[in-house]
């Protein structure tokens, strides 16, 4: 073969390095000498990256150097047959050495010294007399074992030595072969180094004497020498050096005029030294010159051909030409050299394939012209190709200007090209192009050399191959939308794969092929479908040109064992078929039939036959089931405006025909439908994909398209161009649970008259009220459903307002913030029902959880029985078939979002359905409470005095819209308080109190410790302990029969007013304990506490800061107090939703009880009372006067003062009248009063009133008696003064004479 | 002068195509859609100061027999212009003018109120235009 033209040899790719010969190491037998030829040439040591690059050639004991070439006198007559010898290159790289080294064994003080010097001698002389006219170095170097020292015997004999061999001492060289081998021989390797380079130095010098002598007509010399030139420099590495000789040598040849019969020539040397350039200038960093001198080189070099027959020969060096330079780009890339998008080796690889192409049609050009002329039978004759070749690159053995014998050599040229495989190198070589562009980001690029490659694997006969890569190509060209090169590649495709008799391709680019968009003829199309349809019937399709035997053979054995049916995917093979599916109706309940529409249209201009069409479903939360519905009926539409209007041409629709005809052009509308039992309820149909099956039984194909309305965003409007912008399309069906409940919700009808008839217009709820609610729960299905029950919750922000019960009976104990009530089992068409209570202690809207759950058994025969119209799960081999019940957990959890009614699957025949509603209720207030405190004067009272009678006027509004009866209202107060009535009157409520109506209560409390040694519950339960004598009895009260209140009329001015506000109550406690000592009070008295105290927070904001509202929580409903006697007790775990609980401690609980005008249900609102700080005062002053006066009757004026203090008091007493005429007055005007500690003193007036009316009292003034108790002063007078103004009344009311009085 | 004139889309569809040689077409598509692939690559550098983008791309890169120029406007759209290697002559000024008179060829086109944006071109005028500016007499 050209191997000048298609390869460059090894000796011009390899970096010339200096070579350097040992000899006199016997590597085989002495371990030393080994050891020493591994530390030089071994591969451990070439790891060193800066050990020289040098060569390393061991010698044999008698290697044959070559002989030196007479020197030339004159070079004036000489003229080389070549340019470059083929071997020159090679004798300097590998067979003549600059240094030759020879080792030597030899020891100082060795006892054979003189022999081994004459016989190391003789050695020298040999190799000398080898290299005779070579300038070759040569040195000694021995080999000791002994370390070198200063030696005098040493010293001595190396100068014989080096005398005996007629070297000089510079030449011997001493390696101690120790530990530090490697040491010493990088010592070493730098002296020879520095010998090779004199020698190549001394080489060029002498090449360089040659060049001088030579003439202009020299022009081949010139060329050689400065090839020569450059190469040893190179061997110097000496680079920009040898990349100037090389260059000169180049531009030397360019100039040198061709012609066919030293062109290829020409051409191999202008190659070498291009590469040689190319190559030093990557070295020498100038990569762009680099690429710059080979695009001038190509550009130089391409029109010249040579001989018309050999054309392939050129083309063959174009393509090496390339595609070494690429390699060399590669290897500076490797090297840290960045490439360019539009510059990288993978351009250069490519051109190199293109030119292989073009060798191969100008190789077969020039076959065909041989075998024209004849003359192929006489070149087989000559089966060398190698005696072809000269002593020179590029130069034939065919003497020039013999024309019969360049013919003949062209001939035999050809011959050898045929058996080159033009097909392997493209390959190749794209290959490698591919992977270069793929670097660089040229993915089109690498696509189009994909499909180069693939066409050449077409023609070489590679079709599988060929197919592989085609129809990998082909989504991507898809994409592209060039349809002109889609359709070059589809159709090659098409014809590998009818080549290769792939069936699965073949229909599939066939069916592709139908579309429009590619470039052809109707006839091509219909010839497609024809040949489809050949397939389909497991026939081999017959195309224009004929297959052949093996193809035919191929075929059969292909459909015997195709899978059918095929596979095409319709959402990227587009413009062949049309699909939609949408569903009618967007929602559906499970007893519903589900209908789909399939529109149609075949958007090639060839009719279609379609076996089936089938609509895959899947469940939205669960894309593994899949369902799967056949067409059934179908219309068609000529137009698309038709379609709109729903009006056929028929107004039944056609039954669906096996292999029906799809006309081009028409809108088909088919119907499935199945029934949606069978579905899960509470799911999301979604259409997954449409399917149409073409072909026939034993080979289909599967027309898939999915699903997805994706919209372009930005769409022309058309009217007819696009069917998915003029028909509406549900994607997505929603089945609807059924629900079997029906409810019916009354509000605040109780037992009594919730049931029956007509209900009235549902009273307003009231706080405090329980509210009574019933639910009429009917299931108006023929289900029998089990487990029916109601849960009702309090939302979270009611929590502590608001409670619900079902138990109303006395105690009324169990409030609860959620309540089950379950009704059981409710066969078809019955209902039953369910109350409950509602109470609220706030005024607000209250939202009620409402959830209805039941279980009942799942009917799984639906699904067999919907037979051929229903859906079967899918079969298609991407869902996974599983049966409902083992993913309905998943449904349920996915869908929970969607509808109010849950499903849950409780194993594979029940399942529970629950649904979740709200039920509003708006409360209304009730009473408006206001509690205030007085002095016994009526004063208002900022401070309660230990041991002072005070009193507590409640005042209470009623608020509620409906007629209230108000049974009873009392007050519990605290435990440290007493309280006595008013006046002794009896309270009596009248029946049925409207809105607006108003109530007053007063109560005379008093209390016999201060705030600060206030008893709690817990200070008297220890108390008990200790007495022992306590008895607690565990009970709970029963409501009251009587009334324990009794209202007063007085109505002192408003002072400090304490507005109730509506106390929160807690959570459920357990059963209330009261624990009731047996007190007198309690046994004697005659009203019963009420137990059920619902406590209600009434706390006063103190005064001063006005109206405060204050949330009181408390512990329980019902029994708040702890009662401690009779309407005492104490009111148990108060706590306050506020930061800081007031400090005041509570008073006590006013408590009322009503019920609604004819309603038996009794009700209690409770208001707490929260007190005022109480004092320690100096004094107690207790006064008492008659209940009534009557004028001229003596009456006693009584006062008790009391010494509360562990002192002794010391008090004048002194009394004044203001006016003289209204009171005859006796006792003592003036008295100094003297009292024990907790003693007590009594001071006794008579008055005897002389007028009728309200009148002055005389007034009783205290003073501190400052001579027995010189502590106390004006100040603390006073404050005396002041508790005499609370304590003492200052008017009262005479009576005018009793008639039997005034008669007697 | 033009060998081949290529309109290209903003999705890399092919809008409009012509050459003077129709027996090379399908090469020439190869190696226009090839040039897409340096088209997008000059591009992308070209995001980073969208400001000075310079509408006219410069060489792409030349062939064999084929040097191929670029142009992207500022809706995408790509021209891409095939020109013969041998054609020494056409300076890069010159290739810039025929990009120009492209530009505004197109724009005319696309101003045509019955042309949906973002369909090939089919304008005949266009067509004729075109032609006239490959051969060099626009």
């Amino acid at each position: 073969m050209t191997i000048d033209a298609t390869t460059l040899p090894s000796e011009l790719l390899v970096t010339p390095q200096p070579l350097i010969g040992f000899c006199g190491l016997d590597t085989a037998r002495q371990g030393v000498h080994k050891a020493i030829w591994e530390a030089f040439s071994g591969s451990l040591q070439r790891k060193a990256a800066d050990r020289a690059a040098v060569q390393y050639k061991l010698l044999p004991p008698n290697y044959e150097f070559p002989v030196a070439k007479p020197k030339r006198a004159s070079y004036e007559w000489y003229h080389p047959k070549g340019i470059l010898k083929r071997n020159w290159m090679l004798k300097h790289l590998h067979v003549l050495p600059s240094v030759v080294v020879l080792f030597q064994d030899m020891e100082w003080n060795d006892l054979q010294w003189t022999e081994k010097q004459v016989q190391c001698a003789g050695t020298v002389q040999a190799l000398k007399n080898a290299l005779q006219e070579r300038n070759t170095r040569l040195c000694l170097v021995l080999l000791q074992v002994v370390p070198p020292g200063e030696d005098l015997l040493a010293a001595e004999r190396a100068a014989s030595l080096t005398s005996a061999c007629g070297i000089t001492s510079k030449m011997l060289f001493i390696l101690p072969h120790t530990e530090h081998l490697m040491g010493y021989t990088l010592r070493l390797e730098s002296a020879f180094l520095d010998m090779a380079q004199s020698y190549y130095a001394l080489m060029s010098k002498r090449i360089r004497n040659h060049r001088d002598q030579l003439s202009a007509a020299h022009t081949t010399l010139k060329i050689r020498h400065q090839f020569k030139l450059g190469f040893v420099a190179e061997m110097r590495q000496d680079f920009s050096t040898a990349q100037k000789h090389y260059f000169q040598a180049y531009t030397i040849l360019v100039e040198i005029r061709s012609n066919d019969s030293n062109c290829v020539e020409f051409k191999t040397l202008a190659g070498f030294l291009n590469y040689k350039i190319c190559r030093l200038m990557f070295k020498l960093k100038t990569p762009r010159d680099a690429i710059t001198q080979f695009n001038i080189h190509v550009e130089k070099y391409k029109t010249r051909v040579g001989f018309k027959d050999l054309a392939f020969e050129h083309y063959a060096w174009l393509s090496t030409q390339n595609s070494v330079f690429a390699e060399l780009f590669c290897e500076a890339i490797k090297n840290g050299l960045p490439a360019l998008q539009t510059q990288h080796p993978g351009i250069y690889y490519h051109k190199s394939a293109e030119y292989v192409m073009k060798r191969r049609d100008a190789a077969q050009q020039a076959f065909a012209a041989l075998l024209d002329s004849g003359e192929a039978a006489q070149a087989t004759n000559n089966p060398n190709p190698l005696s072809l070749y000269t002593e020179f690159f590029g130069i034939r053995a065919v003497k020039t200007g013999d024309l019969v014998a360049e013919q003949q050599a062209n001939v035999h040229l050809c011959e050898q090209e045929r058996g080159y495989n033009h097909s392997a190198g493209i390959i190749a070589l794209l290959s490698q192009a591919m992977a270069q562009f793929k670097i660089y980001k040229c993915l089109r690029f690498r696509k189009k050399l994909a499909i180069d490659m693939a066409e050449e694997y077409l023609q070489s006969g590679d079709h599988a191959k060929a197919l592989t890569l085609y129809s990998l190509m082909l989504p991507d060209y898809r994409q592209e939308k060039w349809s002109t090169i889609f359709t070059d590649v589809l159709l090659k495709t098409l014809r590998c794969a009818l080549l290769s008799a792939s069936v699965a391709d073949y229909i599939a680019c066939s069916i592709e092929a139908l579309s429009l968009r590619h470039q052809s003829e109707q006839k091509d199309r219909l010839l497609l479908l024809d040949n489809l349809w050949q397939v389909y019937q497991g026939m081999p399709p017959m195309p224009r040109t004929q297959l052949t035997e093996e193809s035919m053979s191929l075929w059969t054995s292909a459909l015997s064992s195709v899978k059918s049916p095929i596979p095409i995917d319709f959402d990227k093979v587009s413009d062949v078929v049309e699909m939609y599916a949408t569903f009618e109706r967007e929602q559906l309940s499970n007893d519903d039939v589900l209908q789909l529409q399939l529109i149609v249209r075949v958007l090639t201009d060839v009719p279609l036959r379609i076996r089936s069409f089938h609509v895959v479903l899947a469940d939205a939360g669960n894309s593994q089931n899949n369902y799967k519905l056949e067409a059934q009926k179908y219309f068609s539409f000529p137009h698309l405006p038709q379609l709109r209007a729903q009006r056929g041409p028929v107004d039944q629709p056609k039954a669906f025909e096996k292999n029906m005809i799809l006309e081009p052009g028409f809108y088909y509308q088919f119907f499935c439908s199945t029934e949606a039992q069978q579905f899960h309820e509470n799911t999301q149909l979604r259409i997954v994909r449409v399917e149409a099956l073409m072909g026939t039984d034993q080979i289909g194909a599967l027309l898939t398209c999915s699903s997805n309305y994706t919209r372009q965003p930005f769409r022309h409007h058309t009217r007819s161009r696009d069917l998915d912008d003029n028909v509406t399309i549900n994607p997505i069906c929603y089945i609807a649970p059924t629900f079997h409940l029906v409810t019916q919700t009354l509000l605040g009808h109780g037992h009594a008259n919730g049931m029956d008839g007509e209900p009235a217009a549902a009273p307003r709820m009231l706080v405090h009220e329980y509210y009574p609610v019933v639910i009429n729960i009917c299931n108006p299905f023929n289900v029998y459903l089990m487990n029916v029950g109601v849960h009702i919750s309090v939302p979270g922000a009611l929590r502590n307002s608001v409670f619900l019960t079902t138990d109303i009976s006395p105690g009324r104990q169990k409030l609860h913030t959620q309540i089950q009530i379950d009704v059981g089992e409710l066969s078809g068409q019955s209902s039953n029902t369910a109350t409950y209570y509602i109470f609220s202690m706030a005024e607000t809207e209250i939202k009620l959880q409402q959830r209805l759950s039941y279980t009942l058994d799942v009917d799984k025969g639906g699904e067999g029985s919907s037979g051929a119209v229903g859906a079967r799960p899918s079969t298609a081999p991407n869902s996974s078939e599983s049966t409902p019940d083992h993913d309905v957990k998943n449904i349920a959890l996915s869908l929970a979002a969607i509808s109010p009614v849950q499903i849950e699957y409780l194993d594979e025949t029940r399942l529970r359905k629950s649904r979740v509603d709200t039920v509003t209720v708006r409360c209304y207030s009730d009473f408006k409470f206001c509690a205030r405190f007085y002095t016994l004067n009526r004063k208002p009272l900022n401070q309660v005095y230990r041991g002072e009678n005070f009193l507590l006027r409640a005042n209470t509004e009623v608020l509620a819209v409906d007629e209230v009866e108000i049974l009873d209202s009392f007050f519990i107060c605290d435990h440290n308080l007493v309280q006595s009535n008013y006046s002794f009157k009896r309270k009596k409520y009248t029946n049925k109190y409207n809105n607006g109506d108003q109530l007053e209560s007063v109560i005379v409390l008093r209390t016999n410790s201060t705030a600060q040694d206030w008893t709690t519950a817990r200070d008297l339960d220890q108390r008990g302990k200790l007495e022992g004598n306590v008895t607690s009895s565990k009970f709970i009260r029963r409501p009251p029969k009587s009334h324990s209140e009794e209202t007063s009329a007085p109505t002192p001015p408003a002072g400090i007013s304490a507005y109730m506000s509506k106390s929160l109550v807690a959570k459920i406690p357990t059963t209330m304990i009261i624990i009731n000592s047996n007190s007198a009070a309690m046994s004697s008295s005659l009203h019963a506490e009420d137990a059920k105290l619902a406590e209600d927070g009434a706390p006063t904001g103190p005064t001063m800061e006005g109206v405060r509202t204050t949330r009181v929580v408390y512990n329980k409903a019902l029994e708040a107090v702890q009662g401690t006697g009779h309407c005492r007790g104490f009111i148990k775990g108060i706590y306050t939703l506020e930061e800081n609980p007031s400090p005041a401690p509570v008073f006590g609980v006013f408590c009322i009880r009503w019920r609604r005008a004819n309603a038996k249900e009794e009700n209690e609102s409770k208001f707490i009372i929260s007190g005022l700080d109480i004092a320690e005062p100096p004094l107690n002053i207790y006064c008492t006067i008659e209940e009534k006066m009557f004028v001229k009757m003596p009456m006693a004026f009584k006062v008790v003062i009391k010494n509360p203090t562990t002192h002794v008091l010391h008090l004048i007493a002194t009394l004044s009248i203001s006016k003289a005429d209204n009171f005859i007055c006796s006792g003592h005007k003036q008295l100094d009063i003297s009292i024990m500690a907790y003693g007590e003193k009594e001071l006794v007036y008579n008055l005897y009133p002389l007028q009728v009316g309200w009148q002055e009292l005389p007034v009783l003034s205290l003073e501190y008696n400052s001579k027995a108790d010189p502590q106390k002063n004006d100040i603390h007078n006073a404050l005396l003064d002041e508790l005499v103004l609370r304590a003492l009344p200052k008017r009262v009311f005479v009576l005018p004479p009793l008639k039997q009085q005034t008669t007697k | 002068m033009a060998f081949c004139v290529a309109v290209i889309g903003k999705d890399n569809a092919p809008m409009y195509l012509t050459t003077s040689d129709m027996e090379q077409e399908l090469d020439l598509q190869y190696h226009v859609h090839a040039a897409l692939d340096v088209v997008e690559e000059k591009c992308l550098i070209g995001k980073g100061a969208p400001e000075s983008k310079e509408l006219y791309l410069g060489l792409l890169y030349s062939t064999e027999n084929h040097t191929i120029y670029g142009f992207v406007t500022n809706s995408r759209v790509k021209f891409i212009v095939v020109i013969d290697s041998s054609n020494v002559a056409l300076r890069e000024n010159e290739v810039r003018a025929i990009f120009r008179n492209l530009h505004i060829l197109y724009t005319d086109a696309v101003c045509n109120p019955f042309y949906i944006p973002g369909e090939s071109l089919t304008s005949k005028k266009f067509d004729r235009a075109v032609q006239k500016l490959m051969s060099g007499n626009a």
